[in-house]
C-alpha cells in the first residue's frame, strides 16, 4: 500500500469528462489513459461541467466517480461575481497586456476551488506528483502555489496576451517540470520566462489509426488534382494569403489544380475558380481528403503543434508551410516531410515541384509518417515522461 | 526527438527552388506583379492581429492614471475611476462588437453574391420559369391575404409580378431581392424595392409589416437560414396579418425532372410537412396549405374506358401514379400571426 502511495499522481484539472471540447481536454484524456499503466492516477477536479457552461454552476454533485477505471474527485466550484473579471479577459482577448491590479482582478475571477485547494494541502504527500494542464485556469496556478515541488505543468502554450502575465512568469519558474509539445513551444516559453532546468519536450501522443480511400473521395466529392487546407478559416490562419497566392499560382502555371479548404468558420472573401471550400465535414471525409490529395498547404505562423500536419504525415502525403512557422518548419526538418515557402514565386515553385514529381511527394509523405510514428506515439510520450519525472 | 535522415534533404531543394523563384519573380510582367496585392501577401501572426486594429488604439487612449493621494479619499477616488474606466471600455466594446458584426454581414452578404454563378438570372427566368402571365394567373389566389393591406414586403420578387399585383390592387408594397439586375429593373418600374439579403432585411427592418409574400425564395436557401427567415418575419409581422411563402413541391416528383435541378441556383426543395413545421415552431397560427401549378390531363397519365373489373384496378393504379408523379408543382404555407 506504501508503495502505491508513492507511485500516485494527481491530474489537477478545471473540468474533466469523456466528452467535453477542447484540445487540451481530450489531451488530458489520452495523457491519463498512457499513464495509468505505470503510476495509480486520480483526476482531481470541480464540479464544473466544461469551458463553455457557467462556470459558477456545480453540474456534478461533489464526490467520487470512477470511469474508465480512474477514480474522479469532484469538488465544488467557488461562486463568484466575474463582471470585472470580463472585462480584464477581453482587453487580454485583444491581446492587451493588463497590470497588476488587473491581473489580480483576472485570477479573482479564474475558476477555481477552495475544497479542491483544501484537499490537495492535506493530501500532499499522497502524492508523488501533480499534472497540471493547460496553464492558464485558476486550477492550476492554485496547484502551482500549494505543491510546487510536485507539480508538472504540461501548459498547452500559444503566442498570446495571456502568456505575458506576470502570475505566469512565476508559476514557469517555480515548478518542478514543464512538459512541453514541440522545441518551439519550449523556446517561446524560454523567451518569455527565461531559461529553466525545468523545462522538458515530451512530445503529445496521436492517434496513430488514421486511414484515407482516395476513390471513396473521387464518388463522394468528384474532385481531383487538388491540395488541400484544413483548419479554421480565418486571417489568424493566413488562409486570405493562402487563397491569394494560389489564385495567382493558377493563373501564373494556367494549370486546373483546385484547392480545396476544409474545416469551419466563415471566409469572408468571395473564392476565386479552382478554390472550393467544403466546409465541415466528417473526420473519416477529411482523411480521405487528405489522402487523396497532392500535398497538405498551412500558411499559419501561429501553429502550437500542428495536429493536422501529423495527419498528413500519417496518410503520407507532403506538407507545404510557411517559412516563418517555427512550429512547422521545425516539423518540416526534423521530418523532411515537405516544403516551404517565404513568398509567392517560391510558392509557385514548391507547388509547382509537388506537382511535377510525383514520386518525390510520396517519399516526402513516407518522411512524414516514419516521423509521427517515431515521435507522437504513445509510447514514446510515455517513454519521454518517465525518463523526464 | 528522433530526425529523418533520407537520402535527400528538403534544404537542398528548396535552395534550387528558390533560385528558380527568384528567376522567375524578375522575369514576370509588370502586370501580374501589380496584381499581386502587396498587403494581402505580408503573412500575419494572429498576435499581430490581435495587437493592432481598431480596439488596440482605443484602449491606449484610455489608460486612465490613478490619483496620488493616499488614505480614504484616494482609495475612493482611485475605486471610482477604475470602475468608470472599466465602464467605459466595456461600452466601447459593445459599439466595436455592433460595427465588427456589421461589417461581418456586409462581408457574409459580397462573399454569397461571389459564390453566386455569374450569369444572366433574368433571362433564365424569363426563359424556365413561364410567362409572366401564367405566373400572375398562379399568384391571384395569394391575393385575398393582403387586399386592403399596407406595407406588405416581397422577399425575392425577381421579375416583380407580385409587386405589380398588388400595385395593381391598391395595396401599398416594398420589395427586397439580393439579385442586382432585378432591383434595377423594379426601380426603373417605381416599385420601392431594395437589394439586401433577405434574412438581413427583414431583422434590420425598423417597423412593422402588414403581410409578407414570399415565392419561389425558399429552396435557394438553407434550412437554417430559412428557418431564421421565418422567425424573424413573425417578429416583424402585425398580429392577424399573413406570411405567404410558395415554394416547389416535392410531393410532385416529376418537379425533380424539371424545375428542381433545372435552376442551378437551387440550393434543396422542402418538403410541405417541413415547411409546415417551421411556420408552427416560429409561433404562426392557422397554417394551412395552398396547392398550385396543376398539370394538364393531356401531361398526365391516361385513364382506360372501364369495361371490365380489371380496367377498373388498372385505372385505380393510375390515378395513384399521377398522384405521385404529377401531383400540384408548388405549394404554399399561410401562416397568420
Amino acid at each position: 500500500m506504501q508503495l502505491l502511495e508513492k507511485n500516485k499522481i494527481g491530474f489537477v484539472l478545471p473540468w474533466y469528462g469523456q466528452n467535453i471540447p477542447g484540445g487540451a481536454e481530450a489531451e488530458a484524456l489520452g495523457l491519463i489513459d498512457n499513464l495509468k499503466s505505470h503510476f495509480d492516477v486520480e483526476v482531481l477536479t470541480t464540479c464544473v461541467k466544461d469551458f463553455f457552461s457557467d462556470w459558477n454552476e456545480n453540474f456534478w454533485k461533489e464526490g467520487t466517480y470512477f470511469e474508465n477505471g480512474v477514480k474522479i474527485m469532484r469538488l465544488k466550484v467557488d461562486k463568484k461575481d466575474r463582471f470585472d473579471f470580463h472585462n480584464v479577459n477581453r482587453l487580454l482577448m485583444n491581446g492587451k497586456r493588463p497590470d497588476l491590479d488587473e491581473e489580480k482582478i483576472y485570477m479573482r475571477g479564474q475558476v477555481s476551488s477552495r475544497g479542491l485547494n483544501s484537499f490537495i494541502k492535506t493530501n500532499v504527500l499522497n502524492y508523488k506528483y501533480f499534472f497540471s494542464m493547460p496553464y492558464m485556469f485558476g486550477t492550476t496556478v492554485d496547484l502551482s502555489l500549494i505543491a510546487p515541488e510536485k507539480t508538472v505543468l504540461i501548459p498547452c502554450l500559444h503566442n498570446e496576451a495571456y502568456a505575458r502575465m506576470e502570475v505566469y512568469k512565476t508559476m514557469f519558474s517555480s515548478v518542478f517540470r514543464v512538459f512541453f509539445h514541440m522545441n518551439s513551444e519550449k523556446r517561446l516559453a524560454e523567451s518569455l520566462y527565461g531559461n529553466n532546468d525545468s523545462f522538458r519536450i515530451i512530445g503529445e501522443a496521436l492517434d496513430l489509426n488514421v486511414s484515407g480511400n482516395k476513390e471513396r473521395f473521387f464518388l463522394k466529392y468528384g474532385v481531383r488534382d487538388f491540395f488541400v487546407y484544413v483548419g479554421r478559416k480565418d486571417e489568424g490562419k493566413n488562409v486570405p494569403l493562402l487563397v491569394h497566392w494560389f489564385s495567382k499560382y493558377r493563373d501564373l502555371s494556367g494549370k486546373d489544380v483546385k484547392l480545396l479548404l476544409i474545416g469551419p468558420g466563415e471566409l469572408n472573401l468571395p473564392l476565386p475558380s479552382g478554390i472550393v471550400d467544403l466546409g465541415f465535414i466528417t473526420r473519416q471525409d477529411k482523411f480521405d481528403a487528405i489522402f487523396a490529395s497532392l500535398g497538405l498547404i498551412n500558411l499559419s505562423l501561429n501553429e502550437s503543434f500542428s495536429l493536422v500536419l501529423m495527419e498528413a504525415g500519417l496518410l503520407k502525403r507532403p506538407v507545404i508551410v510557411h517559412e516563418n512557422s517555427e512550429v512547422l518548419m521545425e516539423h518540416v526538418h526534423k521530418g523532411n516531410m515537405g516544403l516551404f515557402a517565404s513568398d509567392f514565386f517560391e510558392f509557385f515553385e514548391v507547388l509547382n515541384y509537388i506537382w511535377e514529381n510525383k514520386e518525390f511527394s510520396s517519399r516526402l509523405g513516407l518522411n512524414g509518417y516514419n516521423y509521427v510514428l517515431n515521435n507522437f506515439s504513445k509510447e514514446r510520450v510515455l517513454k519521454n515522461i518517465l525518463s523526464n519525472l | 526527438m528522433e530526425n529523418n535522415n533520407e537520402n535527400f534533404s528538403v534544404v537542398e531543394i528548396m535552395k534550387e527552388l528558390k533560385q528558380k523563384a527568384l528567376k522567375r519573380k524578375m522575369s514576370v510582367d509588370n502586370d501580374f506583379l501589380k496584381s499581386l496585392d502587396l498587403r494581402k501577401l505580408k503573412p500575419v501572426s494572429a498576435f499581430e492581429i490581435e495587437k493592432s486594429g481598431i480596439d488596440g488604439q482605443i484602449s491606449k487612449k484610455l489608460v486612465v492614471k490613478k490619483i496620488q493621494k493616499k488614505g480614504l479619499y484616494g482609495r475612493i477616488v482611485n475605486y471610482g475611476l477604475r470602475k468608470f474606466y472599466f465602464a467605459l471600455r466595456y461600452l466601447l466594446d459593445g459599439l466595436i462588437l455592433s460595427q465588427e458584426k456589421f461589417n461581418e454581414r456586409v462581408l457574409r452578404f459580397m462573399s454569397k453574391r461571389s459564390k453566386e454563378i455569374d450569369f444572366d438570372y433574368s433571362s433564365f427566368e424569363e426563359k424556365f420559369r413561364g410567362s409572366t402571365e401564367k405566373v400572375l394567373e398562379k399568384q391571384r389566389k395569394y391575393l385575398p391575404f393582403f387586399e386592403g393591406r399596407e406595407n406588405v414586403l416581397d422577399i425575392g420578387f425577381g421579375r416583380g409580378e407580385f409587386l405589380d399585383f398588388l400595385s395593381q390592387s391598391g395595396v401599398k408594397a416594398i420589395g427586397v431581392d439580393s439579385y442586382f439586375p432585378f432591383v434595377t429593373d423594379a426601380k426603373r418600374r417605381g416599385f420601392s424595392v431594395y437589394n439586401a439579403d433577405a434574412l438581413d432585411f427583414v431583422q434590420s427592418f425598423d417597423g412593422k409589416f402588414n403581410g409578407v409574400f414570399c415565392s419561389q425564395f425558399a429552396e435557394h436557401t438553407e434550412s437554417a437560414y430559412l428557418y431564421s427567415l421565418i422567425k424573424s418575419v413573425f417578429e416583424k409581422l402585425e398580429t392577424g396579418a399573413f406570411f405567404v411563402m410558395e415554394t416547389i413541391n416535392v410531393k410532385s416528383l416529376s418537379v425533380f425532372s424539371n424545375s428542381v435541378y433545372m435552376d442551378p441556383t437551387h440550393f434543396r426543395p422542402i418538403h410541405p410537412e417541413t415547411l409546415k413545421f417551421f411556420f408552427e415552431s416560429a409561433g404562426f397560427r392557422d397554417v394551412s396549405f395552398i396547392f398550385s401549378g396543376d398539370f394538364s390531363p393531356e401531361e398526365k397519365l391516361r385513364e382506360l374506358i372501364e369495361r371490365d373489373e380489371n380496367d377498373k384496378i388498372y385505372n385505380e393504379n393510375i390515378r395513384k401514379m399521377n398522384e405521385l408523379l404529377f401531383a400540384p408543382q408548388d405549394y404554399a404555407v399561410v401562416g397568420k400571426k
